[in-house]
């Protein structure tokens, strides 16, 4: 048919996320993610050197209240200072919650990918095996493993990342099918390139950012989760600081100092808040479409 | 819908042994030697390798696994360890415990997160919205066992509003009610991440919906803004579907820092209390049977979707 | 005026079958011989960050029974001002200008009554009749859902019955099986069916057609055409049919009003506007496409690409691009110009004012 199309530029291709990633801007609650990330981050490497040692308590000074001269967030119920404890504390929390992810990042998105480009039985096999770990409450698996495993930070690390794996490989697998479905990997195959090279060229940067997206705000979740399992006496044992352990050895004074409770589950919340606005302010740079959640 | 509902039934069964087997490999995995630990110092070899066969624990894997899966299926979960009883009743009683506050979590959650979902998309530069969408992203990253805590201090403890913990009042003699008082907070607690997820994700749905063609195509037509949001919210309800069912299947996991925390005699508690215990025989059926009644979960909701979308039941 | 207003339907009888709805078959008020007069529409985006106007002073009449196409290439602002006219936009955009129909003015009506205009004498065919249909309703009730706020049907059985003979009326086999379908299970020619259907449910006098045709097969596409011509010739409906398709442009006949930038350049009888171009814009159009003898990608085309929305030049929009232009084409923009009867265009150089047929201007300001 004769259409004015014919004389018009063609039409954009419909948004791929490919060829056009629009540049957008981070919000400012995003930016101030980015600030407090840095700040836990900061805390995390340096923090240790310039506070006291974390385990050296005065029983005579036990339960001091928040605000005390010498103690800030006050006591804990062996006479320890409870700030020394939490920025101690940081490092192993955000280990225990960060390296977890970037296990899951690396096997997720290798699973993903190899379901995504592999022919009918290896996508069915990799897709069916990882819904099988779909069919545990997240959480309940985790603790199962953990608990088989005995209580450890690195335990906990392995659990946490086996139930990660998962939902990243659907994110690595969902955009690996979509740019295979997409004209110019078909181009890329007739030209010759190995399986290996459109792999590694094609699809892994155009996997990566959904994935990187997707993983910031997983951190958020894994140290919240991290923390449950040492509170659950699953993760690191005392009389180690870390913030999941904090809350469950705070819990027993809550009738006495309520406050105490409240301070290192404080650091949680922030943590975690901080990465998933961190996430939410990536998907809207990198321009990724989708809700950032497990 | 009936065929439908038949294959999701069939593709249910290869998971649940999928799930069976990755519980059998976490007992297999345990380090330390389960029989050395059992004979205890004065073990012999001769009477080591006679506690092995009595176990079955010198036949292969596949056989192992085989003999462990038929008692599994008919409901012999073993003997508990610290309490040297029955592990099938525990877990099954517990498993009730856990659904009644999970569901009514999930409702609380359904609620909150489609409120909320529906107000951040319809008025979206207004100050509910914009509290609305800060409750959401904070309730998606609390430590829940932290809020429970903050609760039972400033609500239960503190104010003497509602009961610490426990399902019953011992005095009382139980009821509808007290089992409601004691429900309040825990419910609450275990609904405050799914209803955070719920409402973006359901925020979302609607946005998608509402940027529709069919939407404009309505009101060309002459249908009020009422009869155009009715189409607009049966177009959202598969998506809340999935995201509801996904978070209430979470929630079965999610409760064990609740339950933990308020002393809720759920799988969750039972899990925590065999944790410190090592009794390992009780946390896998706690897993298996909440897997079990996940895998449930998931039919049901498959089946609802089908119910509302007649796309996907062919 | 409707004949659902003057109340002489029979219970389920469509218009289609009722003798005096064919062209001139009913007695000719003033109000029915011009049932769409659209004056100045100014159709202007609005959101927090800036405003961009789109549909810059369009006008036209379509009277009863008539056709008119708007052509032009994509991103001039076809679909804008089409919609605009049934003010789909809501607060999104704010529109100028006048839209009247039977005496009253549709941009100015209180928001009850627009609905009830809405679908009952102005219906939409969207372009993607997949996209124009809830997925999760059947057929039959998307139907009688329309038929029942609209008032024509009062009872669930009389609506269903009415329903199953729309979809008859436009060509639909098996109306039956159709009206307890999903869209999803029609093919794309019996969605696009339903869908007129739904838009004729209602007796309107206006059709408003937005490329009906672009997303169907090649082969359905003329079957639509037809239909739409047929119905138009036994309803005694107006169509207003946007379409970039200079083919179907041709086909359909009626009227035709070239658009560029949000601006009508040229109308007139489509027969003569295709063969005798009087703006240097349509001509370059006519020329650029593909003949049996030239082949496509040798086409003579119009130099540049259109100007992107709100970076309109002073003057002519079309100046940057015109083989014509002169000095004077920079500074003011030319009207729609009268040049002939029925007939205009908005150039005044390709147009040189002669004393008998002087410079009449159209009727965009
Ligand atoms: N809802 C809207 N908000 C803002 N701008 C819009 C909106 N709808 C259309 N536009 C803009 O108005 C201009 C005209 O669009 P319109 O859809 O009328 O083009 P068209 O002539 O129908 O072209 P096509 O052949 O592509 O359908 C475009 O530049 C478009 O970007
Ligand atoms: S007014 Fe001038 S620039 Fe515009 S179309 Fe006519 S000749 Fe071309
Ligand atoms: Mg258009």
């Amino acid at each position: 048919m004769t259409a004015l199309t014919d004389v018009a530029p063609p039409r954009p291709p419909a948004a791929t996320g490919v060829t056009r990633r629009r540049r957008r801007r981070m919000s400012t609650t995003a930016r101030i993610a980015v600030v407090v990330v840095g700040l836990i981050v900061a805390v995390a490497v340096i923090g240790p050197f310039l506070v006291g040692d974390p385990n050296v308590g005065d029983t005579s000074r036990r339960l001091l209240a928040v605000g005390s001269p010498g103690h800030v967030f006050g006591t804990d119920g062996q006479g320890r200072d409870v700030l020394s404890r939490l920025v101690v504390g940081t490092r192993l929390s955000l280990l225990a919650g960060l390296v977890p992810v970037l296990f899951a990042a690396v096997l997720g998105t290798g699973l993903g990918m190899t379901a995504g480009l592999s022919g009918v039985w290896g996508h069915r096999t990799i897709m069916r095996t990882l819904d099988v770990f779909y069919a545990f409450p997240a959480v309940l698996l985790a603790i199962a493993i953990a608990a088989a495993l005995g209580s450890g930070v690195s335990n906990s690390i392995i659990a946490l990342a086996v139930i990660l794996v998962p939902p990243v490989a659907r994110v690595a697998e969902t955009e690996t099918r979509r740019l295979v479905d997409l004209d110019y990997m078909e181009a890329a195959r007739a030209s010759g390139a190995s399986r290996g090279s459109i792999a590694l060229r094609q699809v892994l940067p155009n996997v990566a950012p959904p994935v990187v997206v997707y993983c910031t705000a997983l951190i958020g979740l894994s140290i919240v989760y991290a923390a449950g399992l040492s509170f659950l006496g699953l993760g690191v044992s005392p009389p180690t600081a870390e913030w999941g352990l904090m809350v469950s050895d705070h819990t027993q004074y809550i009738y006495s100092a309520p406050f105490l409770a409240a301070i290192p589950a404080l650091a949680i919340l922030i943590a975690s808040v901080a990465f998933n606005v961190l996430g939410d302010g990536l998907r809207d740079l990198l321009d990724v479409r989708g809700e950032v959640r497990a | 819908m009936l065929g439908y509902i038949g294959k999701r039934l069939a593709m249910a069964i290869p998971i649940l042994l999928g799930v069976s087997l990755v519980i059998f490999i976490t007992i297999k995995i345990i380090p330390g030697d389960p029989i050395a630990s059992l004979l205890g110092p004065t073990g012999t070899p001769e009477s080591r390798a006679a506690l092995e066969s009595r176990m079955g624990l010198d036949r292969p894997l596949p056989v192992q696994y085989v003999a462990w899966l038929s008692h599994t299926v008919v409901g012999d979960f073993g003997t508990s360890i610290a309490r040297r009883t029955d592990v099938a009743p525990m877990v099954l009683d517990a498993l009730g415990n856990t659904l009644i506050l999970t569901a009514a979590a999930a409702v609380l959650a359904i609620v909150l997160g489609v409120g909320i979902g529906v107000l951040t998309a319809l008025r979206r530069n207004s100050l509910a919205a914009r509290l609305g969408n800060a409750f959401a992203l904070f309730s998606i990253s609390v430590p829940q066992y932290s809020v429970g805590l903050l609760l039972i201090i400033y609500l239960a403890a503190g104010a003497g509003l509602f009961p610490v913990s426990g399902m019953y009042n011992p005095s009382s003699g139980g009821g509808v009610v007290d089992l409601f008082n004691h429900l309040i907070l825990p419910a609450a607690t275990a609904a405050l991440v799914p209803a955070g997820i719920i409402a973006r994700m359901f925020r979302s749905a609607v946005l998608d919906v509402m940027s529709q063609d069919f939407i404009e195509a309505l009101h060309s037509r002459g249908l009020s803004r009422r009869r155009v949001m009715a189409h607009a919210f049966h177009n959202t309800v598969p998506s809340l579907l999935t995201v509801a069912g996904l978070q209430i299947g979470n929630l079965l996991g999610g409760v064990v820092f609740v339950e933990a925390v308020f002393a809720w005699p759920g799988i969750g508690l039972l899990v925590y209390q065999s944790i410190t215990q090592r009794d390992l025989p009780v946390i896998q059926a706690g897993v298996l049977v909440s897997a079990f009644a996940f895998v449930m979960l998931n039919l049901l909701v498959d089946a609802l979707h089908g119910l509302v979308d007649p796309r996907v039941r062919t | 005026m409707s004949e659902l207003a003057s109340g002489t339907g029979t219970m389920v009888t469509p218009r289609a079958e009722r003798p005096e709805a064919g062209p001139g078959g009913a007695a000719a008020t003033p109000a029915e011989m011009a049932p769409l007069e659209v004056t100045d529409l100014r159709t202007t985006f609005v959101s927090r960050t800036r405003r961009t106007e789109v549909v810059r002073g369009v006008s036209f009449t379509l009277r009863r029974g008539e056709t008119m196409m708007l052509l032009g290439e994509s991103g001039s602002g076809k679909s804008v001002t089409a919609r605009s006219i049934m003010r789909l936009y809501g607060s999104s955009a704010e529109i100028g200008g006048q839209v009247k129909l039977g005496g009253r003015d549709l941009l100015d009506l209180p928001e009850a009554e627009l609905r009830s205009v809405r679908g009952g004498q102005v219906a939409l065919i969207p372009q993607d009749p997949t996209g124009a249909l809830d997925p999760l309703r059947r057929i039959g009730s998307q139907l009688t859902e329309v038929l029942r706020v609209h008032g024509i049907e009062h009872t669930r059985r009389a609506a269903r019955a009415r329903a199953e003979e729309l979809l008859r009326t436009v060509g639909i086999p098996d109306p039956a099986r159709v009206a307890t379908s999903f869209p999803h299970e029609l093919s794309g020619g019996m969605r696009q069916r339903a869908v007129i259907a739904l838009a004729v449910s209602c007796d309107p006098q206006v059709l408003i057609a937005d490329e009906p045709t672009t997303a169907l097969d090649v082969t359905v596409q003329a079957q639509i055409l037809e239909l739409l011509a047929d119905l138009q010739h036994r309803l005694g409906t107006a169509v207003l049919m946007v379409t970039h398709d200079v083919g179907v442009a041709g086909d359909f006949g009626g009227r035709i009003g070239v658009m560029y930038a949000g601006k009508l350049v040229e109308e007139g009888p489509a027969a003569d506007v295709l063969s005798a171009p009087r703006h240097p814009y349509t001509k370059g159009l006519l020329e650029s496409l593909p003949t049996p003898e030239v082949e496509r990608g040798r086409l003579r085309s119009i130099v540049g690409s259109p100007p992107g929305v709100g970076e309109f030049p002073d003057g002519c929009v079309f100046a940057p691009r015109c083989p014509q232009a002169v000095a004077s084409c920079h500074e003011s923009d030319p009207p729609l110009l009268r040049i002939a009867p029925g007939r205009g265009a908005a150039c005044p150089v390709a147009n040189p004012p002669r004393p008998v047929d002087s410079a009449e201007p159209g009727r965009a300001a």
